[in-house]
């Protein structure tokens, strides 16, 4: 690793704790690495996942989230939404390659300056170790990523989750844990999966190995992924040559 | 050609196929062109030459027929008389000076949506290249 | 209680709504009962409704069934209930109480206007069944877009209770409370047709299925589907690519007791391979190259070997007899098959795609059924039947049909529906109409003499047309039309408050036209032409503007050119509505009486079906007896007797007071339309009128015989016989037969060559019978069956298994290379045929030679031309429609039964006698048939006697009248318009398509005239 290589990092704080322990911290003249850029939100809960992939888009090596203690939200429970939304991003990472330690969420209360200090401390170690991020080279990822987390049926489901699991769903009974995660993690992994189709076959038709080979998916993903692409009438045969077929979207 | 010209196009479809064809495009929520306005017979063995002509005499772009697949005509072979109407029809608008093409005659099954639409692309690319009808609408 | 004084109901059950379920529904209330249809699932159609093509014909198979669903959904007395099943049964037949649990579905089915925002935005996928699990569907879902009830569903299973679907069902439909609930119906009796499933490979690991190119045949029936997953475009799920080569693999789950432990043939596998093989010849941009694996190739049925080798020898279809041994994953999504030929050459070969043809298995809910009411199963858990009642199970007034108790295909399916319709309600025919509702409807209004003053409502359709067109702009842009009064736009215009509403408008501004814009006439017509007769117009003043399916579901992304499409087709509509004009229906009489022509089986069993419904039965047969060929024959496959059942008959025909039997007698003379016939009879010897009689519906069961063959010797020497002399001979002289130590029978002589391209269909069942008998009579006899393929389709692949347990020896021979028979000097006959496993000839010494002789339509050109009904090349009757109309004739009110159809065995000649009945009584059970509507009407003056329209007509139904000019009866008419179109003198409308209007509507789309203003 460089060891020169200092990572610029994007940090939203909310405005009642983690942004009020971070200037307790410079009141207290307490130390930390250079590495953050602070963006002030209301509350952790206005950072959309979407922010997040953003950053690394634009530049960021790694980005902080900072929010009260779970309990001491000043919007009563902004932060456990956060916390979900957070828990469904690293998830959705974890499909793109890029590492989830690339985004942290620490909590801190404005009174908590040195463990704000040392959450940014470690942090700021954390995203110095993984290197650089080679955005150039993660375009599609990135993009695909985006499309994923402005898709309806993940935001949907990741603000109903709190709801149907923890008070009731509309048969007045809890959603079992698992089977809300099951589909989760199916959707998740599905509107992903199509977001990378969708992104490689935007501006010209793809084979399905020519997709396979740009998004690393397997092909017969690919396939049952463009039924579902085709449901929606997003993506179709675009030409075919000789016996194959090529997919082309329309980018919506 | 001018890029706006949006054709007016006449589709006959027949009740049992075309139609129900056309409509299961809708359920399936295909895109197509809006240039197409279809009118439902019961049969394309209803389809007179004279609506042909008289679409085309009123300003029509193009007209086409669409009916059931040959040898599945829902009365027997309503369709295959379309085909011969159209072919007339064809041959008559030649006469005129006027491009055959504008007409045409399809056959499709009922659960081929896709070919629906597939068609109204087809016809709608074919008459935005010929342009728009040579007939002279009377001043309405 | 004695049996007359028992309550008779007048209504039925019905258990699966599949092609089956849905035919039994159909005849029984056209007939004068009411019907509750009961099926598991969420809509109506069955596996039907999956098919892409059908056999022999390749007809679309959702065109052929979407009407009958839409007829079904819409009938007054059929009452769909979906979701829910069968739990108990008590009472007796003619007075059962059925319990039904209805499985809740958490949609409002009346509410629910099917226009899917609820799909769009739910959040689970599952499994889709419906394209066999070759992609998904959503939680919230409808079986496929033709669906009846046009409704969705809630898959519980799968639903994590999010609520999305609530949040966007503007029809306030979805019920998430909804529980289950017990109903108690009042029955007479049941029709069980829960129907079939296909066997599931994953059972045994031995076809690697879990490859994603190995697909079961319904699945690549989806593939191949133009509203499948993949839209009609062959390509294999793997990776897309179009496939160059594609194996099929007969037999999978069936004729197989150590893998699938299933030892019946499943019937129609053979054929739906032979028609994936030119389907996906058709759909495929290149040469692709078809093998169908198989051990024999079973096309038993009508047309079905001329389908054969249509496709082996124009379309190249390769047909290999090999069980494949294994199927190997091999790279790039490839298959390698290994398999032996018969010649014992082992062979690898590498293909793209395989097709697993799987086989029927009882629907799971087969046995649930049984339990509950006490059926009895057969060995392979399919309902028991017999062959002489072959509809009816062990429970006296439950009757069975289609797939759940055999594996058949869908004609065989449809006429046992109609044969269990019949026998069903045979016992409650004095109840008939007791149950059954008739609308209650107001007088209509004359407007004849009025302006139009058109209404127009413009449906929003939740937000599905709204939310992309604008419709408060078409709803001001309808007001500028010409003719019209009245415009309102409506979030649903079909739901129920909005129609009480319609009715009100209409009223109250006298308005004598109706234009909707909103979805499709297919679905909706029917429903809005009830709304505005129930406030006293005659339907037909109604005209439909599709705004929906045809605009905005697929311009969504043209909001300004939806918008104004929308305008054009509403400005179309009402041009047309301004033209448009009552129609009156009027009501012909019938006579509740059935001319059965042929005293055979079939129809003596059509004479008796007839007279058990209390309708007049007039039986002629042209013999001076009745039974026909059923005479020669001694039992039933399944071991019944029928000589005993042949006196039965005949005596119970005889007897019954609502049968005249002619003997000896032929018709004439024949007139007449649907409802109404006349036939004038004559005794056939001496030419005398016999009587002239009045019916309303007619059945030709006029029965076929046994080829005499020519060569082999026959008729020559008594050691060579049919199939008919050995029965005869086993009856009369046993001991010239047992004496025989060695016997050689001879398959399809007469049949399936080039004068006969058809299977005979009986014969291979007819040799194993005969063959167990005699080898369990006398262990030791030599015999040995020399056939082309043995066709021992559905359960009689159990006689064939017997067979071989018994050591009956099977030569196969190909026809090129038939067996041949030898006279020595000596007068010593020898067979000599080249056996496949030797590769050798092989020569036998029979004492004696059975042919297995083919079967003929008896010849009745006369009669077949009388009553106009057209014959094949063979000779046989022409059914109406190959798969859904199997026992009518294209001329309506004529029916027919039995051999002169087709070869089959006595429980389907049975079986279709009692179909025939079934359908002639939908017209004989009726007061009154109501004809005229959309019709063809010739205006005398100009008719120029061209005969055009006689020529025209695909029905033959025009004819120059004695006025001297064409006539066109309205009963008879279906209503197409093409002689409308060929008519040189514009003699003739198509009533509510006229000219005038069609042309209105033309010429609306480009006269605007509220552009001018």
């Amino acid at each position: 690793m460089n060891p020169s290589f200092e990572p610029k990092i994007l940090a939203f704080l909310c405005n009642w704790c983690s942004y009020a322990g971070a200037d307790l911290a410079g009141i207290s003249r307490i130390q930390y690495p250079p590495n953050i850029r602070v963006i002030r939100t209301m509350c952790s809960g206005r950072v959309d996942p979407l922010f997040i992939v953003n950053a690394l888009d634009e530049g960021f090596d790694g980005v902080y989230v900072g929010g009260c203690h779970i309990g001491d939200c000043h919007y009563q429970d902004g932060n456990l939404y956060t916390l979900k939304r957070f828990d469904a991003l690293q998830k959705l990472m974890d499909l793109t390659g890029i590492s989830r330690n690339r985004v942290h969420l620490k909590w801190a209360s404005a009174a908590e300056a040195q463990i704000f200090a040392d959450n940014i401390t470690y942090v700021t170690q954390v995203i110095r170790d993984l290197g650089p991020f080679e955005r150039d080279s993660r375009l599609l990822p990135l993009q695909a990523m985006k499309r994923t987390l402005t898709s309806q049926r993940y935001r949907w489901l990741v603000g109903i989750d709190r709801k149907i699991t923890g008070d009731k769903n509309v048969y007045n009974e809890k959603t079992p844990v698992p089977l809300f995660e099951k589909v989760f993690s199916e959707a998740l992994q599905g509107e992903y999966q199509k977001a990378l189709v969708v992104e490689c076959t935007k501006d010209n038709p793809l084979s399905v190995h020519e997709i396979s080979g740009r998004t690393g998916l397997p092909p017969y993903t690919i396939s049952c992924r463009l039924n579902e692409l085709s449901q929606d009438g997003i993506t179709g045969i675009g030409r075919v040559d000789g016996r194959t077929p090529k997919f082309i979207s329309r980018a919506a | 050609m001018s890029q706006d010209f949006e054709p007016q196009i006449l589709a006959f479809c027949c009740k049992y196929c075309a139609y129900a064809a056309a409509d299961l495009a809708g359920s399936m929520r295909l895109n197509y062109p809006p240039n197409i306005k279809v009118i439902q017979v019961p049969c394309t063995g209803r389809v007179d030459i004279i609506f042909l002509l008289r679409a085309i005499e009123e300003g029509a772009d193009g007209v086409y027929v669409a009916g059931c697949l040959e040898g599945e005509c829902h009365f027997v072979g309503g369709n295959l008389r379309a085909r011969k109407r159209v072919n007339y029809v064809k041959k008559t608008l030649a006469e005129l000076g006027i491009e055959p093409e504008r007409v045409e005659m399809f056959n499709l099954s009922s659960a081929m949506g896709p070919r629906f639409a597939e068609i109204a692309i087809e016809m709608t690319d074919r008459i935005k290249k010929l342009g728009p009808t040579p007939v002279c609408r009377l001043a309405g | 209680m004695t049996l007359a004084e028992k309550r008779k109901l007048g209504s039925v059950l019905v258990v699966g709504a599949g092609v089956a379920g849905i035919q039994a529904s159909l005849d029984m209330a056209n007939s004068g009962f009411y019907v509750h249809l009961v099926d598991r699932s969420p809509s109506v159609g069955g596996i039907m409704a999956q098919l892409d093509k059908t056999f022999p014909t390749n007809d679309c198979a959702m065109c052929v069934i979407s009407p009958f669903l839409v007829e079904v959904g819409r009938h007054l007395n059929i009452h769909v209930i979906p979701c829910s099943e069968l739990e108990r049964l008590d009472g007796e037949k003619g007075d059962f109480k059925a319990t039904i649990v209805n499985h809740p579905r958490y949609i409002d089915t009346e509410k629910c206007t099917g226009c899917g925002q609820c799909r769009q935005v739910c959040p689970v996928v599952a499994i889709n069944e419906f394209n066999c699990g070759l992609d998904l569907r959503k939680a919230t879902y409808i079986p496929y877009p033709q669906a009846v009830p046009l409704a969705y569903a809630i898959d519980r299973n799968a639903c994590i209770g999010c609520g999305m679907c609530e949040k966007v069902c503007l029809a306030g439909a979805v019920t998430y409370d909804d529980k289950t609930k017990i109903t108690e119906l009042e029955v007479g009796s049941v029709i069980l047709a829960p129907g079939g499933e296909m066997y599931d490979p994953k059972e045994a690991d031995s076809w690697s299925y879990s490859h994603p190119n190995v697909v079961t045949s319904l699945e690549f029936e989806r593939i191949l589907s133009a509203s499948g997953p993949y839209r009609g475009h062959l390509m294999r799920p793997y990776d897309r690519e179009e496939p160059e080569k594609i194996a099929w693999l007969q037999c999978v789950g069936s004729r197989d007791i150590n893998r699938a432990k299933n030892s019946h043939c499943s019937s129609v596998c053979c054929m739906y391979a032979i028609k994936q093989t030119m389907i996906a010849k058709e759909h495929s941009a290149h040469e692709l190259d078809t093998a169908i694996f198989y051990m024999d190739m079973r096309t038993y049925g009508k047309d079905f070997d001329k389908y054969y080798s249509r496709a082996k020898e124009e379309r190249g279809v390769r047909f290999i007899r090999s069980r494949v041994h294994s199927i190997e994953p091999v790279e790039n999504g490839n298959l390698r098959l290994r398999y032996v030929k018969e010649s014992g050459e082992s062979v690898e070969e590498i293909f793209n795609m395989v097709v697993l043809s799987v086989g029927f298995k009882p629907s799971s809910g087969v046995e649930t059924i049984a339990k509950k009411l006490g059926l009895t199963l057969n060995e392979q858990h399919f309902f028991r039947t017999g062959d002489i009642r072959p509809v009816a199970t062990s429970r006296d007034g439950v009757y069975v049909c289609g797939v759940s108790h055999g594996p058949k295909d869908i004609p065989q399916s449809v006429m046992e529906a109609s044969a269990a319709a019949s026998v069903a309600t045979s016992d409650l025919s004095s109840a008939r109409w007791s149950a059954t509702r008739t609308p209650q409807l107001p007088p209509e209004t004359d407007f004849s003499k009025m302006v139009p003053r058109i209404g127009v409502f413009v449906c929003n359709c939740g937000i599905n047309i709204g939310g992309v067109a604008d419709v408060p702009a078409i709803r001001e842009y309808a007001k500028t039309l010409p003719h019209v009064v009245h415009v309102e736009d409506n979030l649903f215009t079909c739901s129920q408050d909005t129609q009480e509403r319609m009715k009100q408008v209409i009223r109250e501004k006298n308005i004598n036209r109706v234009v909707v814009a909103s979805c499709s006439p297919r679905t909706h017509e029917p429903l809005f032409q009830e709304t505005i007769r129930e406030a006293g117009l005659n339907k037909y003043l109604f005209e439909m503007a599709n705004i929906r399916d045809q605009n905005t579901w697929v311009h969504k992304n043209n909001p300004d050119l939806a918008t104004a499409k929308a305008k054009d087709l509403v400005r179309m509509a009402v041009a047309k509505a301004e033209y448009i004009e009552p129609l009156h229906q009027v009501k012909l009489d019938v006579k509740p009486a059935v001319l059965i022509v042929g005293g055979g089986v079939a129809g003596m069993e059509a004479a008796l079906g007839a007279a058990e419904q209390g309708f007049q039965a007039y039986l002629v047969e042209k013999t001076d007896t009745l039974g026909g060929m059923a005479h020669q024959l001694r039992k039933t496959w399944q071991g019944e007797d029928i000589p005993a059942y042949l006196e039965r008959l005949i005596k119970d025909v005889t007897n019954h007071s609502k049968i005249q039997i002619f003997l000896n007698t032929k018709p004439v003379h024949f007139t007449g339309t649907i409802g109404s016939f006349t036939t004038t009879l004559n005794d056939i010897h001496t030419g005398n009128p016999n009587g002239i009689i009045e019916h309303g519906a007619a059945i030709l069961a006029t029965g076929g015989r046994e080829y005499r063959p020519e060569g082999y010797q026959y008729g020559n020497r008594p050691d060579v016989m049919t199939h008919l002399d050995l029965d005869q001979a086993m009856k009369d002289t046993p001991a010239t037969v047992m004496n025989a130590d060695t016997i050689v029978f001879i398959q399809c002589v007469g049949s399936r060559n080039s004068d006969r391209p058809y299977c005979s269909r009986v014969c291979c069942t007819h040799t194993l019978k005969n063959a167990i008998e005699l080898k369990k009579i006398k262990p030791g006899m030599n015999i040995f069956v020399m056939y082309r393929d043995v066709r021992s389709y559905g359960f009689r692949e159990s006689l064939y298994q017997e067979a071989r347990a018994l050591g009956v020896h099977f030569i196969r021979f190909d026809p090129e290379n038939p067996p041949q028979m030898n006279i020595a000097e000596n007068n010593i006959l020898t067979i000599t045929v080249t056996d496949h496993i030797l590769q050798r000839p092989i020569v036998i010494s029979p004492d004696l030679v059975v042919l297995a002789a083919a079967v003929l339509p008896n010849e009745n050109k006369e009669l077949f031309e009388l009553f106009k009904v057209p014959v094949n090349a063979e000779g046989f009757l022409v059914e109406a429609h190959a798969k859904l109309r199997p026992v009518d004739f294209g001329s309506e009110g004529l029916f027919l039964a039995g051999l002169a159809h087709y070869p089959k065995s006595i429980d389907e000649s049975i079986a279709q006698a009692r179909a025939a009945v079934s359908r002639a009584v939908t017209i004989v059970s009726k007061d009154g048939i109501m004809v005229g509507g959309v019709v063809a009407a010739v205006n005398p003056d100009r008719c120029a006697v061209c005969c055009t329209c006689v020529r025209a007509c695909p029905y033959g139904i025009p004819f120059i009248g004695n006025e001297g000019h064409a006539v066109i009866q309205q009963a008879e008419c279906h209503g197409c318009g093409v002689c409308v179109s060929e008519c040189p003198g514009k003699a003739i409308t198509l009533q509510h398509f006229t000219d005038q209007q069609l042309i209105a509507k033309t010429r609306a789309l480009f006269y605007q005239p509220a552009m001018n203003e």
